[in-house]
Protein backbone atom coordinates (compact mmCIF):
# COMPACT_ATOMS: atom_id res chain seq x y z
CA UNK A 1 0.00 0.00 0.00
CA UNK A 2 1.11 3.46 -0.58
CA UNK A 3 0.29 6.73 0.24
CA UNK A 4 -2.59 8.43 -0.89
CA UNK A 5 -2.54 10.74 -4.19
CA UNK A 6 -6.13 12.20 -2.86
CA UNK A 7 -6.57 11.45 0.59
CA UNK A 8 -3.65 12.27 2.72
CA UNK A 9 -3.15 9.49 5.52
CA UNK A 10 -4.61 7.24 3.50
CA UNK A 11 -2.58 4.30 1.97
CA UNK A 12 -3.80 3.09 -0.89
CA UNK A 13 -3.00 0.02 -3.04
CA UNK A 14 -1.60 1.94 -5.79
CA UNK A 15 0.86 -0.49 -8.03
CA UNK A 16 -0.89 -3.47 -6.33
CA UNK A 17 -3.63 -2.80 -8.61
CA UNK A 18 -2.29 -3.36 -11.94
CA UNK A 19 -0.77 -6.49 -10.26
CA UNK A 20 -4.49 -7.62 -8.98
CA UNK A 21 -5.71 -7.61 -12.74
CA UNK A 22 -2.71 -9.52 -13.75
CA UNK A 23 -3.47 -12.27 -11.45
CA UNK A 24 0.00 -11.36 -9.71
CA UNK A 25 -1.58 -10.85 -5.99
CA UNK A 26 -1.52 -13.39 -3.49
CA UNK A 27 -5.46 -14.06 -2.37
CA UNK A 28 -4.74 -12.42 1.36
CA UNK A 29 -3.47 -9.40 -0.46
CA UNK A 30 -6.28 -9.37 -3.27
CA UNK A 31 -9.10 -9.59 -0.16
CA UNK A 32 -7.50 -7.00 1.43
CA UNK A 33 -7.39 -4.56 -1.65
CA UNK A 34 -10.77 -5.64 -2.59
CA UNK A 35 -11.81 -4.03 0.98
CA UNK A 36 -10.20 -1.04 0.35
CA UNK A 37 -11.42 -0.72 -3.01
CA UNK A 38 -15.21 -0.90 -1.26
CA UNK A 39 -14.57 2.23 0.13
CA UNK A 40 -11.97 4.00 -1.87
CA UNK A 41 -13.86 5.92 -5.43
CA UNK A 42 -10.27 7.24 -6.27
CA UNK A 43 -8.44 3.92 -6.53
CA UNK A 44 -11.39 2.66 -8.05
CA UNK A 45 -11.32 5.18 -11.18
CA UNK A 46 -7.13 4.33 -10.62
CA UNK A 47 -8.27 0.24 -11.64
CA UNK A 48 -10.70 1.17 -14.07
CA UNK A 49 -8.28 3.09 -15.60
CA UNK A 50 -5.38 1.38 -16.03
CA UNK A 51 -8.00 -1.62 -16.56
CA UNK A 52 -9.02 0.25 -19.63
CA UNK A 53 -5.48 0.52 -20.99
CA UNK A 54 -4.33 -3.00 -20.21
CA UNK A 55 -7.06 -4.01 -22.81
CA UNK A 56 -6.49 -1.65 -25.49
CA UNK A 57 -3.25 -2.66 -25.47
CA UNK A 58 -3.38 -6.57 -25.51
CA UNK A 59 -6.37 -5.52 -28.27
CA UNK A 60 -3.63 -3.90 -30.24
CA UNK A 61 -2.85 -5.65 -33.61
CA UNK A 62 0.78 -6.94 -34.76
CA UNK A 63 2.49 -4.43 -36.34
CA UNK A 64 2.95 -4.66 -40.10
CA UNK A 65 6.27 -4.84 -41.65
CA UNK A 66 7.69 -3.24 -44.85
CA UNK A 67 7.09 -5.24 -47.97
CA UNK A 68 10.28 -7.22 -48.33
CA UNK A 69 11.67 -6.76 -44.54
CA UNK A 70 10.90 -10.57 -43.67
CA UNK A 71 12.31 -11.48 -46.86
CA UNK A 72 15.79 -9.62 -46.60
CA UNK A 73 15.79 -10.43 -42.85
CA UNK A 74 17.94 -13.45 -43.14
CA UNK A 75 20.65 -11.74 -46.04
CA UNK A 76 20.65 -8.51 -44.00
CA UNK A 77 21.81 -10.17 -41.01
CA UNK A 78 23.94 -12.97 -43.03
CA UNK A 79 26.10 -10.01 -44.20
CA UNK A 80 26.10 -7.87 -41.22
CA UNK A 81 29.60 -9.58 -39.77
CA UNK A 82 31.18 -9.63 -42.83
CA UNK A 83 31.27 -6.36 -43.75
CA UNK A 84 33.24 -5.66 -40.49
CA UNK A 85 35.51 -8.54 -41.54
CA UNK A 86 35.75 -6.97 -45.31
CA UNK A 87 36.70 -3.31 -43.79
CA UNK A 88 39.13 -5.24 -41.24
CA UNK A 89 40.89 -6.69 -44.89
CA UNK A 90 40.84 -2.96 -46.40
CA UNK A 91 42.19 -1.71 -43.32
CA UNK A 92 44.81 -4.68 -43.68
CA UNK A 93 45.59 -3.81 -47.72
CA UNK A 94 45.87 -0.06 -46.74
CA UNK A 95 48.75 -0.89 -44.70
CA UNK A 96 50.42 -2.55 -47.36
CA UNK A 97 50.26 -0.26 -49.38
CA UNK A 98 51.80 2.57 -46.74
CA UNK A 99 54.43 0.49 -46.63
CA UNK A 100 55.08 -0.20 -49.83
CA UNK A 101 55.11 3.14 -50.41
CA UNK A 102 57.05 4.44 -47.70
CA UNK A 103 60.25 1.93 -47.97
CA UNK A 104 60.92 2.61 -51.45
CA UNK A 105 60.51 5.97 -52.27
CA UNK A 106 61.71 5.57 -55.99
CA UNK A 107 58.50 3.56 -56.95
CA UNK A 108 55.95 6.15 -55.48
CA UNK A 109 53.60 7.36 -58.51
CA UNK A 110 54.61 10.76 -59.11
CA UNK A 111 51.78 11.86 -61.71
CA UNK A 112 47.91 12.26 -60.71
CA UNK A 113 46.78 9.50 -58.06
CA UNK A 114 46.05 5.99 -59.72
CA UNK A 115 42.32 5.13 -59.87
CA UNK A 116 43.01 1.53 -58.79
CA UNK A 117 44.28 3.23 -55.40
CA UNK A 118 41.37 5.44 -55.19
CA UNK A 119 39.12 2.98 -55.56
CA UNK A 120 40.52 1.01 -53.27
CA UNK A 121 39.18 3.41 -50.52
CA UNK A 122 36.47 4.51 -51.55
CA UNK A 123 35.14 0.66 -52.63
CA UNK A 124 36.12 -1.46 -49.92
CA UNK A 125 34.37 -4.80 -52.40
CA UNK A 126 36.50 -3.55 -55.56
CA UNK A 127 40.04 -3.90 -53.36
CA UNK A 128 39.15 -7.05 -51.76
CA UNK A 129 38.43 -8.59 -55.34
CA UNK A 130 41.03 -7.08 -57.41
CA UNK A 131 44.76 -6.86 -56.62
CA UNK A 132 45.89 -2.97 -56.02
CA UNK A 133 48.26 -1.68 -58.80
CA UNK A 134 50.76 1.13 -58.69
CA UNK A 135 52.24 2.59 -61.78
CA UNK A 136 55.75 4.91 -61.53
CA UNK A 137 55.79 7.20 -64.65
CA UNK A 138 59.36 7.90 -64.09
CA UNK A 139 60.50 4.00 -63.22
CA UNK A 140 58.03 2.54 -65.37
CA UNK A 141 57.80 0.26 -62.20
CA UNK A 142 54.77 -1.64 -61.65
CA UNK A 143 53.69 -2.90 -58.01
CA UNK A 144 50.94 -4.84 -58.00
CA UNK A 145 49.55 -5.76 -54.22
CA UNK A 146 47.56 -9.06 -53.77
CA UNK A 147 45.02 -8.24 -51.28
CA UNK A 148 44.98 -12.38 -50.18
CA UNK A 149 48.82 -12.64 -50.33
CA UNK A 150 50.90 -12.28 -47.21
CA UNK A 151 51.46 -9.29 -45.43
CA UNK A 152 55.05 -8.14 -46.75
CA UNK A 153 55.74 -10.54 -49.51
CA UNK A 154 54.07 -8.04 -52.23
CA UNK A 155 53.64 -10.15 -56.11
CA UNK A 156 56.28 -8.59 -58.17
CA UNK B 1 7.49 -29.67 -27.83
CA UNK B 2 10.12 -29.50 -30.37
CA UNK B 3 13.30 -29.48 -27.89
CA UNK B 4 15.93 -28.99 -30.61
CA UNK B 5 17.47 -25.72 -30.78
CA UNK B 6 16.44 -23.60 -33.42
CA UNK B 7 18.86 -22.00 -36.03
CA UNK B 8 18.33 -18.32 -36.54
CA UNK B 9 17.52 -18.39 -39.83
CA UNK B 10 14.39 -20.78 -38.60
CA UNK B 11 14.23 -17.65 -35.98
CA UNK B 12 13.96 -15.14 -38.12
CA UNK B 13 11.92 -17.06 -40.33
CA UNK B 14 9.16 -17.58 -37.32
CA UNK B 15 9.13 -15.14 -35.24
CA UNK B 16 10.47 -12.29 -37.42
CA UNK B 17 6.69 -11.04 -37.54
CA UNK B 18 6.36 -11.07 -33.84
CA UNK B 19 9.96 -9.53 -33.17
CA UNK B 20 8.93 -6.97 -35.30
CA UNK B 21 6.01 -5.81 -33.46
CA UNK B 22 7.68 -6.06 -30.23
CA UNK B 23 10.29 -3.83 -32.12
CA UNK B 24 7.85 -1.22 -33.44
CA UNK B 25 6.20 -1.05 -29.61
CA UNK B 26 9.34 -0.45 -28.20
CA UNK B 27 10.93 1.66 -30.56
CA UNK B 28 7.82 3.62 -31.87
CA UNK B 29 9.27 3.70 -35.81
CA UNK B 30 9.69 1.13 -38.51
CA UNK B 31 13.52 2.51 -38.94
CA UNK B 32 14.70 2.10 -35.54
CA UNK B 33 12.32 -1.38 -35.39
CA UNK B 34 13.96 -2.22 -38.57
CA UNK B 35 17.40 -1.99 -36.65
CA UNK B 36 16.36 -3.37 -33.74
CA UNK B 37 15.11 -6.61 -35.46
CA UNK B 38 18.64 -6.83 -36.94
CA UNK B 39 20.47 -6.37 -33.69
CA UNK B 40 18.43 -9.20 -32.09
CA UNK B 41 19.16 -11.92 -35.06
CA UNK B 42 22.96 -10.90 -34.28
CA UNK B 43 22.34 -11.26 -30.56
CA UNK B 44 21.11 -14.72 -31.29
CA UNK B 45 23.47 -15.72 -33.19
CA UNK B 46 25.71 -15.13 -30.51
CA UNK B 47 23.50 -16.82 -27.87
CA UNK B 48 21.66 -19.16 -28.87
CA UNK B 49 22.90 -22.19 -26.67
CA UNK B 50 21.25 -20.20 -23.83
CA UNK B 51 17.75 -20.83 -25.39
CA UNK B 52 15.29 -22.98 -23.15
CA UNK B 53 12.99 -25.09 -25.19
CA UNK B 54 9.36 -23.46 -24.74
CA UNK B 55 10.53 -19.83 -24.14
CA UNK B 56 11.07 -18.72 -27.25
CA UNK B 57 8.52 -15.73 -27.79
CA UNK B 58 9.32 -14.72 -24.31
CA UNK B 59 13.01 -15.22 -24.73
CA UNK B 60 13.01 -12.98 -27.93
CA UNK B 61 11.40 -10.69 -25.99
CA UNK B 62 13.96 -10.45 -23.52
CA UNK B 63 16.90 -9.80 -26.02
CA UNK B 64 14.85 -6.91 -27.89
CA UNK B 65 14.09 -5.61 -24.68
CA UNK B 66 17.27 -5.83 -23.20
CA UNK B 67 19.16 -4.36 -26.19
CA UNK B 68 16.59 -1.30 -26.80
CA UNK B 69 17.51 -0.36 -23.35
CA UNK B 70 21.23 -0.92 -24.09
CA UNK B 71 20.26 1.72 -27.08
CA UNK B 72 18.69 4.29 -25.57
CA UNK B 73 21.19 4.45 -22.68
CA UNK B 74 23.84 4.51 -24.73
CA UNK B 75 22.75 6.85 -27.45
CA UNK B 76 20.43 9.11 -25.04
CA UNK B 77 19.52 11.07 -27.92
CA UNK B 78 17.06 13.36 -26.11
CA UNK B 79 16.51 14.10 -22.70
CA UNK B 80 14.74 10.66 -20.36
CA UNK B 81 12.58 11.53 -17.66
CA UNK B 82 13.83 10.89 -14.48
CA UNK B 83 12.37 7.85 -12.51
CA UNK B 84 11.14 8.03 -9.00
CA UNK B 85 10.32 5.97 -6.50
CA UNK B 86 6.82 6.81 -5.74
CA UNK B 87 5.60 9.37 -8.81
CA UNK B 88 2.50 11.19 -8.27
CA UNK B 89 -0.55 9.45 -10.67
CA UNK B 90 -1.45 12.18 -12.96
CA UNK B 91 -5.00 10.40 -13.50
CA UNK B 92 -7.72 11.76 -15.25
CA UNK B 93 -10.68 12.88 -12.54
CA UNK B 94 -13.19 10.04 -14.07
CA UNK B 95 -12.00 7.32 -16.19
CA UNK B 96 -14.39 6.13 -18.63
CA UNK B 97 -13.95 2.30 -19.07
CA UNK B 98 -16.72 2.28 -21.29
CA UNK B 99 -15.52 4.47 -23.92
CA UNK B 100 -15.60 2.55 -27.45
CA UNK B 101 -12.90 4.04 -29.50
CA UNK B 102 -11.88 2.72 -33.35
CA UNK B 103 -9.50 0.28 -33.06
CA UNK B 104 -7.02 1.32 -35.94
CA UNK B 105 -7.31 5.44 -34.40
CA UNK B 106 -6.73 3.89 -30.73
CA UNK B 107 -4.17 1.94 -31.70
CA UNK B 108 -2.26 4.66 -33.94
CA UNK B 109 -3.02 7.22 -30.64
CA UNK B 110 -1.71 4.41 -28.04
CA UNK B 111 1.13 3.33 -30.02
CA UNK B 112 2.15 7.43 -29.87
CA UNK B 113 1.67 6.95 -26.03
CA UNK B 114 3.75 4.52 -25.51
CA UNK B 115 6.56 6.34 -27.24
CA UNK B 116 6.08 8.91 -24.80
CA UNK B 117 6.50 6.77 -21.64
CA UNK B 118 10.15 6.38 -19.96
CA UNK B 119 12.09 3.64 -21.79
CA UNK B 120 12.18 1.64 -18.82
CA UNK B 121 8.35 1.90 -17.84
CA UNK B 122 7.84 1.09 -21.76
CA UNK B 123 9.78 -2.08 -21.61
CA UNK B 124 7.98 -3.19 -18.49
CA UNK B 125 4.86 -2.39 -19.90
CA UNK B 126 5.26 -4.08 -23.79
CA UNK B 127 6.50 -6.94 -21.88
CA UNK B 128 3.76 -7.39 -19.92
CA UNK B 129 0.88 -6.61 -22.00
CA UNK B 130 2.07 -7.30 -25.87
CA UNK B 131 4.12 -10.47 -25.19
CA UNK B 132 2.52 -11.58 -22.05
CA UNK B 133 4.98 -12.35 -19.61
CA UNK B 134 4.71 -12.86 -15.91
CA UNK B 135 6.27 -10.23 -13.58
CA UNK B 136 9.04 -12.75 -12.88
CA UNK B 137 10.00 -13.58 -16.01
CA UNK B 138 10.02 -9.88 -16.52
CA UNK B 139 11.76 -8.91 -13.23
CA UNK B 140 14.58 -11.64 -14.56
CA UNK B 141 14.84 -10.03 -18.15
CA UNK B 142 15.80 -6.86 -16.84
CA UNK B 143 17.23 -7.60 -13.92
CA UNK B 144 15.02 -5.41 -11.48
CA UNK B 145 13.21 -6.39 -8.58
CA UNK B 146 9.75 -8.02 -8.81
CA UNK B 147 8.02 -4.72 -6.86
CA UNK B 148 9.69 -2.39 -9.75
CA UNK B 149 8.38 -4.36 -12.26
CA UNK B 150 4.76 -4.06 -10.73
CA UNK B 151 5.48 -0.21 -10.24
CA UNK B 152 6.49 0.50 -13.70
CA UNK B 153 3.67 -1.35 -15.59
CA UNK B 154 1.68 0.13 -13.00
CA UNK B 155 2.18 3.64 -13.26
CA UNK B 156 3.31 2.75 -17.01
CA UNK B 157 -0.56 1.86 -17.66
CA UNK B 158 -1.36 4.76 -15.83
CA UNK B 159 0.74 7.48 -17.92
CA UNK B 160 -0.73 6.41 -21.19
CA UNK B 161 -4.32 6.66 -19.56
CA UNK B 162 -3.33 10.23 -18.99
CA UNK B 163 -1.87 10.96 -22.36
CA UNK B 164 -5.40 9.63 -24.05
CA UNK B 165 -7.76 11.28 -21.85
Amino acid sequence: MTAGHSSPGVLHPGPALSAMLDAELGGEEESVIQEHLRTCGSCRDELDAVRLVRSWLRAMPPAEPPLGFLERLTISTRRAPRRRAVMGTIGAVAAVVATVVGITPERQPVGPANPNLVNATANPLAAEATPVSLVSRGSRTTVTIDPLAPVGSPSP
Amino acid sequence: MNDRVPTWEEVARDHGRFLYTVAFRLTGNDHDAQDLVQDVLLRVRKGLVTYRPGTMEGWLSRIASNAFLDDVRRRRRRPVQALPEEPDLVLPSSAAPDAVLDQRVLSADLQGALAGLPPEYRAAVVMCDVVGLSYQDISESLDVPVGTVRSRIHRGRAMLRAALS
